[in-house]
């Protein structure tokens, strides 16, 4: 595979070539003196051979010019840079091997999966997953059993309905679940238990040490995984459910099931906090100038567009978005020149 | 660059004639309707800087569809980059993070760093970074890999080397 790129020293193309020699004897040069082996007397022939043509010179300047971009580097944050470095390689040896897999079954350049293979770390949740979304998807399933089950933004979920039973997997990411009454009661199982109805709706949620659980209608019966204690949760109430126990959450600053009509609804929330929701349907990284932290925002916003959300957020705030890349945005106070 | 007129005009002529065409075909293969404009963008741009433009409708096309490919492997390589080094970043306690300015200006030197050593084995890499970001004499790096230091010679050699055509042509003068 041959890339085309830009030329990252900035020399342009009608820079003078070297010969092959003379930059491999540059670099002999430097290794040598680089080594801890050096003589006193290699610093002064190196200088001699630098003397010697104005292109042994050039080579030597330009592998120095080269270091500076690692120097530069090291000044900054060397652990960070080093860590960046060997694990974006790790990932990228892991996605080619898929690629290699896209190839052999046939799709055409294997871009598209390339392209949300590189946004998505539960890769491997979508293929053992009966239904799943990639980020900034939704998507609406009706199941075996007429329930209607809506999938947010990266979210996978495992389906297993037998006679007696029905059971949802939460692999990953949030669920929308409106389920009819059966005489088979309905199991929703995530890491930190496992919920059981008969014929209601509700949300749930996972996220990083606790599952978030919203019954709109009806009532739902829950099981911390280490207590087994069963808790009863009644429409209109939000729980944050760990190993242990539940705890009320305040539903009214966050609307959070508004997703299911594609909007985000919010009452005086920490922009922070705003972000962060808001980047769970977005690639990269959203952040806001720690001035604005605290900012407490208010409106609704359409989900399908979370560019001009991000927007509307910062107008809200009298602040701007300012783009450093296509994946990585940032809110910060209007600049006044 | 010199305004030649027919050059310009070929230039629209194949902008008006595979411009949409190309936003299709991107559409296909990539996510996203903003990105696929943003490429087909980024292709045209990489025509310009051509010094002759491609002949013919399959010869204009297929060299579009290479590029536009191309720059969407880069993209999707660089974004793996960018996004490990946030997800590092921001996992950092605050009083270790560098600076907001230096966050920046360091992403943009890894991705040139990226670039810089593409296609080095593993080792050498390691070596190398050991040696420009750590700062480690290579008699410590050779204790640290368990290797000889004839080997961390070659293997500065071979990243230097790397490095000087990746900044400066592909392929020295003989």
């Amino acid at each position: 595979m041959t890339h085309h790129r830009p030329n990252p020293s900035g020399a342009g193309a009608n820079a003078p070539s070297l010969t092959e020699s003379v930059i491999k004897t540059a670099i002999a040069w430097r290794i040598r003196l680089e080594s801890g082996l050096a003589r006193p007397s290699d610093e002064q022939a190196c200088r001699h051979w630098r003397d010697a043509d104005p292109a042994h010179e050039l080579a030597w300047q330009r592998l120095g010019k080269l270091d500076s971009v690692f120097h530069d580097a090291a000044g900054k944050a060397p652990a960070l840079a080093r860590t960046t470095l060997h694990r974006t390689d790790e990932e990228r040896r892991r996605l080619s091997r898929r690629q290699a897999l896209c190839v052999i079954t046939g799709s055409a350049l294997g871009l598209s999966s390339l392209g949300w293979l590189a946004t998505d770390q539960g890769v491997l949740q979508h293929l053992d997953a009966d239904y799943a979304t990639r980020t900034g998807e939704r998507h609406q399933y009706i199941l075996q059993d007429r329930s209607r089950v809506w999938l947010n933004t990266d979210s996978a979920i495992k389906v297993r309905f037998n006679d007696g039973e029905r059971h949802v997997h939460l692999s990953r990411g949030e669920i929308h679940l409106h389920t009819d009454t059966d005489a088979r009661p309905l199991q929703v199982h995530f890491p930190q238990g496992s919920l059981t109805t008969l014929g209601t709706r509700f949300l749930v949620r996972r996220e990083q040490d606790h599952t978030l659980l919203q019954v709109i209608e009806g009532d739902v019966m829950v099981r911390p995984r280490l207590t087994g204690a069963p808790a009863q949760v009644k429409s209109g109430q939000v729980f944050r459910v760990s190993d242990t126990g539940l705890t009320a959450v305040d539903g009214r600053r966050f609307d959070y099931s508004a997703w299911v009509e594609g909007i985000f609804s919010v009452r005086n929330m920490p922009l922070a906090e705003l972000l962060a929701e808001l980047s769970r349907y977005r690639t990269g990284i959203l952040r806001c100038d720690p001035s604005l932290q605290t900012f407490l925002a208010s409106g609704v916003y359409q989900l399908n567009d979370t560019g001009l959300a991000l927007e509307a957020m910062a107008r809200s705030a009298n602040a701007e978005v300012r783009y450093f890349t296509r994946w990585w945005a940032e809110i910060v106070p209007v600049q006044n020149a | 660059m010199d305004g030649d007129t027919s050059e310009q005009a070929g230039f629209s002529k194949l902008y008006q004639e595979h411009h949409a065409w190309l936003v299709r075909w991107l559409l296909k293969r990539t996510r996203g309707a903003d990105n696929a404009q943003d490429l087909a963008h980024d292709t045209f741009m990489r025509l310009l800087d051509r010094p002759m433009l491609p002949n013919g409708i399959r010869n204009a096309r297929a060299w579009l569809a290479k590029t536009a490919g191309n720059l969407a492997v880069d993209q999707a390589r660089r974004q793996i980059l960018e996004r490990n080094y946030l997800a590092l970043l921001t996992a950092l306690p605050e009083q270790e993070q560098p600076s907001p300015e230096d966050q920046w200006e360091l992403l943009q030197l890894l991705e040139r760093i990226d670039t810089l050593l593409d296609g080095l084995r593993p080792i050498e890499k390691k070596t190398f970074l050991m040696s420009r970001l750590d700062g480690l004499p290579y008699r410590k790096i050779a204790e640290q890999l368990g290797i000889s230091l004839s080997s961390v010679e070659k293997y500065m050699a071979k990243a230097m080397l790397k490095c000087y055509i990746a900044a400066y042509g592909e392929r020295p003068a003989l």
